[in-house]
Parts: structure tokens; sequence; C-alpha cells
């Protein structure tokens, strides 16, 4: 049995040897740890209060209340005490684009928008850069996880879910291809231009694209059913996982007169698996959207109200609609600087909390319920016996930025490196200027 | 703030002033308004160093490199339904800032969020004037796409001499109406005055300590470069806002005296902001550095007490100084520290009372004050909610009527606000 000590130790050797260039991934895990004592927020709505959870080979093989289980340390090869620490499944960033821009002003490091209309067969994944200097300091915050997605054009690509512990895109995948992402057109037109917005009036070929869309996927279902030997269609071989329910459909919608008429698209195409990404009016329709197994990823709640008139914490207080109405939600942080604002996501759960849900609800706002509709809570998600060890420890609330401090984080049983060259430039110049 | 720290006790605003901190046994004056607070959180208005809110029709005169004589107060738009979000948000006071488009941008105007009133009487009174400056890649147009490739400055070479060029011209224009000042009077039916020059004036009265500058900045280089243009014309640079490479210099900055208005966690979106820190705001605070958080963004703006929080998640801040960035010491920055930016006998009454600790991201405000009159309240506000879908609710039922016995129809137009951010051109960049 080693004490906490050491592993503390472990870690500031990570960050010395490390000086320069990005983190190693950690090292396989093989032997067991105890987490003892902490708070545990399980993601799936509960929690205990001081928690035994065991790991080993890269999976959580127990998790306990410790104060009405028998412990005995001894039965564990590494034992770390977490008393008064909270701990947490990985937090997931879905419809993200990190690891796909480095630097939002050079277009050279941009890979997430191909030129083209509908462009099923893009694959993220193989874009994904493990190296990317973003990426660590998300990590810090907690956010171990995200779904890699393709933007523009009216079928963007396909999206992967990765973590952020790799040695290159192949070791960083969690689930590959698992869903198409769409970008249905805008009923509403703006006009005017920057400085002077104009009204918004109906779109005069909104009625067009929405045509064009559907003779895609006639296509598409025509494909799926057929042989198409000698005759491979890339794209359209793409679209196939949408009819038998392996891929999911995300499609990018606000309003309720689009929310609608995507609702009315599911049935016609009877796709099993649609997820609505934004849908600022997904609160309106409800029913509807229950009714027709339909999930939704919340547009960024950081955001201002879209109409002057709208309640000026309607962003805010989506999620708690949602939840009340029993729609299942997960939360995002697609938005202007949205790469390297991804640590904000714990923060963005945490005004979640402030405008309506449980805390509870919100931990599961962005774990379990993301794990849901990413289709990866069988293996992630949440703190449960069978998992993967994807989880972390914060000194103190980990949604409120005034207390969190991640302290420890495990992905898939691996102890990863917190540190990041933001930290070491900190320190770097604390030490020019003798500052302690 | 100050050193008192934390006190639980009341508080009495008379005339739109801090008249008493401490128990009150009894209200004397049956008009007197009393607010429960207790469980509450109660802190000084929050002041926004860096706002675009509530500016009519662009926040940029692109058209050249030095536009110091436009006046961002003669835009100000008291409708812009984000000054009445930004109180919701506990913001009592920002200064709208001309964009970042030119190294001497356009003067600035310091507006306290005093809703349903007139642009004149938001403006707070004799405010000392700003204006902005620029640096990096939005005066060189670099992110502009490729057409903004011809107007000087395109290098960061090319903003000192633009730079060098103002002042040695002001210098130059001063001394041409100090001869001409001199002169007798019947010599001067005999010249021509010297042709006057707004731009110029405006110029003249930084180099007098009249005006103080506010300049977008972020590589140490240019920041660098700025002091060495201000010593040598020997006046102070009183505020380098966005400053994302402060930490790099903040030995320099120390000595010239120039303090700092920054983000708390923002980097990558550009490449001169690719080195920046969380860490920036407290390491520049540890200096002995004025240190503000400012938005720049109408959405986070709402949002300022939390990003003043990051600074205790990033470099260890203290509660009381991460509250300072966004009170005090922006009005330190702004030379209205006398009367705003904190609880004091005497100040004005620009407070704001929480749900909870205003650093937590818990914490709602409840009420927004300012000079004692109660400009935001979330009960009114429910109020007026529901109030807005009945009359919502009495139009539309009206239009149907309309339309069911006859009358013509139109079709709907939704409207939409304007949201600046200071590299507002194209629509994006900071």
């Amino acid at each position: 049995m080693k004490n906490v000590q050491y592993i503390l130790i472990i870690l500031l050797g990570f960050s010395f040897s490390n000086f320069q260039g990005q983190e190693a991934p950690g090292a396989k895990q093989g032997k067991s740890v105890l987490l003892l004592n902490g708070t545990a927020h399980l993601g799936t709505g509960e929690m205990i209060n001081r928690s035994a959870i065991v790991l080993e080979n890269g999976k959580i093989i127990n998790v306990m209340n410790a104060l009405t289980n028998t412990i005995n340390n001894s039965d564990y090869d590494t034992v770390i005490d977490i008393k008064d620490k909270h701990v947490y499944p990985g937090f997931i960033a879905v419809n993200s684009t990190l690891g796909l821009m480095e630097i939002g002003a050079i277009r050279a490091t941009e890979d997430f928008d191909e030129i083209g209309t509908y462009n099923p067969n893009v694959r993220s994944i193989i874009a994904y850069n493990t190296d990317s200097k973003i990426t660590p300091t998300i990590r810090t915050n907690g956010v171990l996880l995200a779904q890699v997605t393709p933007r523009g054009g009216v079928v963007s690509g396909s999206s992967s879910v990765v973590h952020f512990d790799a040695w290159n895109w192949e070791d960083a995948l969690v689930k590959e291809d698992i869903g198409i992402h769409l970008n249905w057109p805008r009923f509403m037109k703006s006009s005017g231009w920057w400085s002077t917005p104009g009204d918004s009036k109906k779109s005069k070929n909104y009625m067009e694209k929405t045509k064009d869309i559907n003779m895609f996927f006639d296509e598409s279902l025509a494909y799926s059913k057929a042989s198409n030997e000698g005759d491979r269609d890339l794209k359209l071989e793409a679209m196939k996982g949408l009819f038998s329910g392996d891929k999911t459909l995300f499609v990018n919608v606000s309003y309720v007169k689009e929310i609608n008429d995507v609702i009315n698209f599911k049935r016609k195409y009877n796709l099993k698996k649609v997820v609505i990404v934004g849908g600022y009016d997904s609160w309106m329709v409800t029913d509807r959207l229950k009714e027709n197994n339909i999930s939704v990823v919340v547009q960024h709640i950081h955001s201002l109200p879209n109409q002057p008139e709208d309640d000026i914490d309607l962003p805010y207080k989506l999620p708690k609609l949602l939840n009340d109405a029993g729609v299942p939600y997960c939360l995002q942080y697609f938005a202007r600087m949205e790469q390297m604002g991804t640590r904000n996501l714990p923060f963005v759960a945490g005004t979640a909390i402030a405008h309506g849900l449980t805390y509870e609800e919100g931990v599961a706002s962005i774990t379990l319920n993301a794990a849901k509709i990413l289709g990866i809570d069988n293996v992630l998600g949440s703190i449960e016996v069978g998992k993967k060890a994807t989880l972390f420890v914060s000194d103190g609330d980990a949604l409120d930025m005034k207390t969190s401090n991640v302290v420890i984080a495990f992905i898939d049983g691996r102890m990863i490196n917190l540190d990041n060259h933001q930290s070491r430039n900190y320190n770097k110049y604390k030490t020019k200027y003798g500052l302690e | 703030m100050k050193k008192q720290g934390t006190l639980e006790t009341d508080l009495l605003i008379r005339e739109g002033k801090i008249a008493h901190i401490g128990k009150i046994a009894d209200i004397v004056d049956v008009n007197t308004l009393v607010i429960d607070a207790k469980g509450k959180h109660v802190s000084p208005g929050i002041i926004d160093e860096h706002s675009h809110i509530a500016i009519e029709r662009g926040v940029n005169e692109g058209s050249s490199a030095v536009t110091a004589e436009v006046r961002i107060g003669d835009v100000v738009k008291p409708n812009d339904i984000n000054i009445y979000r930004q109180l919701s948000g506990g913001v009592t006071a920002s200064q709208l800032l001309h964009g970042s488009a030119n190294p001497i941008g356009g003067q600035a105007a310091l507006i306290k969020l005093r809703w349903g009133n007139s642009p004149e009487q938001m403006k707070v009174e004799n405010a000392p004037g700003f204006i902005k400056f620029a640096l990096g890649e939005n005066v060189k147009q670099s992110n502009w796409g490729s057409y903004n490739t011809i107007r000087f400055p395109q290098t960061r070479m090319g903003v000192e001499q633009v730079f060098y060029d103002a002042f040695i011209n002001a210098q130059e224009y001063e001394k041409k109406w100090s001869v001409y000042n001199a002169l007798a009077k019947k010599k001067k039916q005999e010249v021509s005055a010297p042709r006057r020059d707004l731009q110029t004036e405006a110029i003249l009265e930084i180099l007098n300590a009249q005006r103080f500058v506010t300049c977008h900045s972020y590589v140490q280089s240019e920041i660098n470069m700025l002091m060495h243009v201000a010593d040598s014309m020997k006046f102070r640079l009183n505020t380098f806002t966005h400053i994302l490479e402060g930490y790099k210099v903040a030995d320099k900055m120390k000595a010239h005296g120039a303090g700092g208005s920054t983000f708390s966690d923002w980097w990558a979106y550009k490449f001169e902001v690719n080195d920046a820190i969380p860490h920036n705001a407290s390491l520049l605070n540890q200096m002995g550095i004025v240190t503000a958080i400012n938005s720049d963004d109408a959405e986070m703006g709402r949002r300022l007490n939390q990003e003043a929080a990051k600074g205790i998640k990033y470099g260890g801040m203290t509660e009381e100084e991460a509250l300072k960035m966004v009170t005090l010491n922006p009005a330190i920055l702004l030379h209205v520290d006398e009367r705003m930016g904190s609880i004091k006998i005497g100040k004005d009454a620009d407070i704001v009372i929480w749900s909870d600790n205003p650093l937590s991201v818990y914490a709602k405000v409840e009420q927004t004050i300012i000079d004692g009159i109660v400009y935001y309240d979330w009960k009114r506000d429910l109020k007026m909610r529901k109030e807005i879908q009945q009359e919502r609710l009495r139009i539309i039922t009206k239009m149907i009527e309309e339309k069911n016995g006859g009358a013509e129809t139109q079709k709907a137009v939704k409207k939409k606000s304007t949201v600046h951010v200071c590299g507002t051109l194209s629509d994006d960049g900071n």
C-alpha cells in the first residue's frame, strides 16, 4: 500500500520532467486503486457522501458507501484518501471542435468545415489532433471526453467520441463515426449588415432547401436498400447507419417552426435516433419531442436571449425547462471562443443549477445525459461498476469557478498529468519576478 | 471593500449616496424604503472597463488609422436592451469604447446604466475623458480577409510610426497656436490663425494629461513599444486593455505606471493571444499593478462576477482581490474611485444585492441600485414578464379578429438587436 504523498510526488515528477511540449499520456493501469472518503457525484443523479471507489485495469470495479461498508485498506495496492474532496465522472464536451482547430483566426489551423453541401462521408476522427495545445488546458478542469464534430454545409460529416489522453487518434477513440450532422435551414432570414441588422423576414427558399434535404434522404434510403455493387457512392454509403439505427442524426436547429419540421422529418424517414442540437425553442414542443423520442443538446446557455422581449434568463433556464418536461438533454459549449472556452463547460452546468436544476441533475447534464445522447453510456458517463475509470477529484465544487480545483484525474484508469503550458508559463514569470 | 472586507450590517442610502454603514436601530423617517437583505450579499456595483453595448450603428470608424476626433458619446443608444441585461448581472457602469480598428481610435463614454433615461442622463457627470488606442492584429487588419491589405500600417513596425507621427504633429500644432496666441492683437489681424483640427486637439489632450488612454493590446513587444512612445513624449499610458501578455512585461508596466484591464481566461482565438494565460490578472495584481477584468462582450458582461472569481482559481487571489477586479479597480483605472467602486460613506449608492456570494456561479442578482434608485429588481422583472405575455396575447387576439373580419394582412418580421465586440467590422475578431 502506498499513500497519497507518494502519488503526489509522482505527479510533481511528471511536471518537471515534462517542461517542454505536450503532456505525455499516463501509464497503463494495472494494480488496484482505492479512492477513499470523497463525496462522489455519480452522474446518475445520485451522490455518496463518503464513498469508496475501486479502480482496477482501467475499470471501476467497486463503488461503495464508506460509512456502511467495511473497507480494508490493505486489500488495495494504492489508497488515496480524498476526504473533503469531490469526485465526478469525466465531463463530456458534446458537439465540440476540440482538436480540429488550434487558433481561431488562422485558417491553416482549421479542420472542421469541409467545402460542399452534402459530406456525410467526411470523418472528424482522422483530423483530430491529439497534440493540440488546447486540450491539456481543458482537462485541467475535469473535461476528459469530447464528441469531435464537423461543421458547415448542409450535411457536415460524421463525428466520433474521443478521450483526452492519447498518443494518436486511434488511441483517443472511444467510439467511431457515431453520428451524422445536419444543418437544418432557417425559416426566417436576417437582413441588413453587421452594424445595422435589419428585420428577419421569411426565407424565400426554405421550402426549396428542405425539399433538397428530402431528396438527399430519399436517395440515401433507396441506396441503403439496394445492393449497389459496381456502383458505389461514398456519400450515400455513409448515410446507411441512420436508417439502421447504428448512427444518430444530429440536427442543428433552433426555432419552433423548424423543430416541428425536423420532428416530421424523423417520422417520414423512420429515423431511429435523432438529436436536436441548439433547440432555443425546444421548451415549447416538449410533448412532441418526448413522443418522438428526440433528445436535445441544449445550446450554449451562456448566451443572450435571441429576442429583446424574451425572458432575460431564458438561455440560463433552458435545461430546467427540458428537465422538468422529461425531455432527455445535455449541455454543450458550442459558441464563439468554443475550443479554449470548453474548460468552462463545468461552470455552464453551474449556471443551470443556479437557474433551477438540482446539483446532481447539473452533474448529470454534462456526464451521463451526454453519454446517453452519444450512445456511450454503457461504458462511460457515470461512476458505476463495470464502467471505464474515467473520473476526477476536485478539492472543491468543480461546477463553481470559485472553488473548482482538479487535483487528480484518471482516463481509463491512467492517472493523467494535470499540468499545462499555461501554468508552466505562470510559474516561469513568477520566478522571473521573484513572486511566491 | 478596500481593507474593511466583509461586514454583516445595515446600509443607509440617502439622496443617491451611501450615508451610513453599521447597525441602524430605528428608522426615523417613515418614507424610508426598507429592503430586507438578511442572508443576502451586498456588493459595490460592477464596473465594466471595456464594453460596446448601447452604441448606435457600429463601433469602428475604420476609414483612417487615426480617428481621435470621433466620439462614442455622440452615439449612445439609451434603449439598447443590453443595458437592462447588464443590470440583471449587477453591472452599474460601463465604459463604452470605440473599436480596435485603428491605432488611435475614438473617444470613449462612461455611462451609468440608468435604464429609461436619455443618453446625456446616463453619462457619468464630469467623468475624465478617455480615448481608445489599439495595437496588433486588428490595426494591422491581418484577420480581415485578403482585401484589407493597403491601409498603413500593415505591421507592428508601422504602428509605432503612426503614434510618433500623431504625437509629433500634435506638439507642432500646439506650438503653432502658442506662437499665434502670443502675437499682439494688431499683429493677429495681419496673419491668419492656424486651422483648428479637432483630431489633433484630442491627441494634444493626451500629451497634456487631460485625456487618458485605454489601449487594446496583446503581445509584449507592442506593449513595450507604446510605453517607449509615451515615455519619450512625456505622458503616461493609463490602461492597457485586454493586455493578455501583460504578465511578460509586468515589471515594465509597473515602472511606467500603467494599469491593466484583462480577460479572465480567453486565448487561442488568434495568433497574438496564443501565449495568453488565465493567471495573467493574478500576476499583474501580485506585481502591484491596478488590474481589472473586463468583458468586451454583452453576454459575458452580465457574468463579470464569475469572470472575477476565476482569479481565485487561477493564481490564488483572495475573494476581496477578485471582487475588486470588477468594482474598485476599474473605478481607479477610470479615475472615478472617489465616488464609485466601493461601499463607502459619501460614495454613490451603486450597489447590488445578490442571492449568494457574488463570486459564486450560484449567485443571482436580486436588485441593482444606481444612485440609490432600484433599476433592476428580479421580482419586478417576473411581474413584467407576465404583463408582456398578456399584452402579446391581447395584440395577437386582436390581429386574428381583424384578419377574420377581412382586414389586410402583412408578413411577420422579427426584430434583432446588435451586439458589438471591439473588432466588429466583419463580425468577428476581438
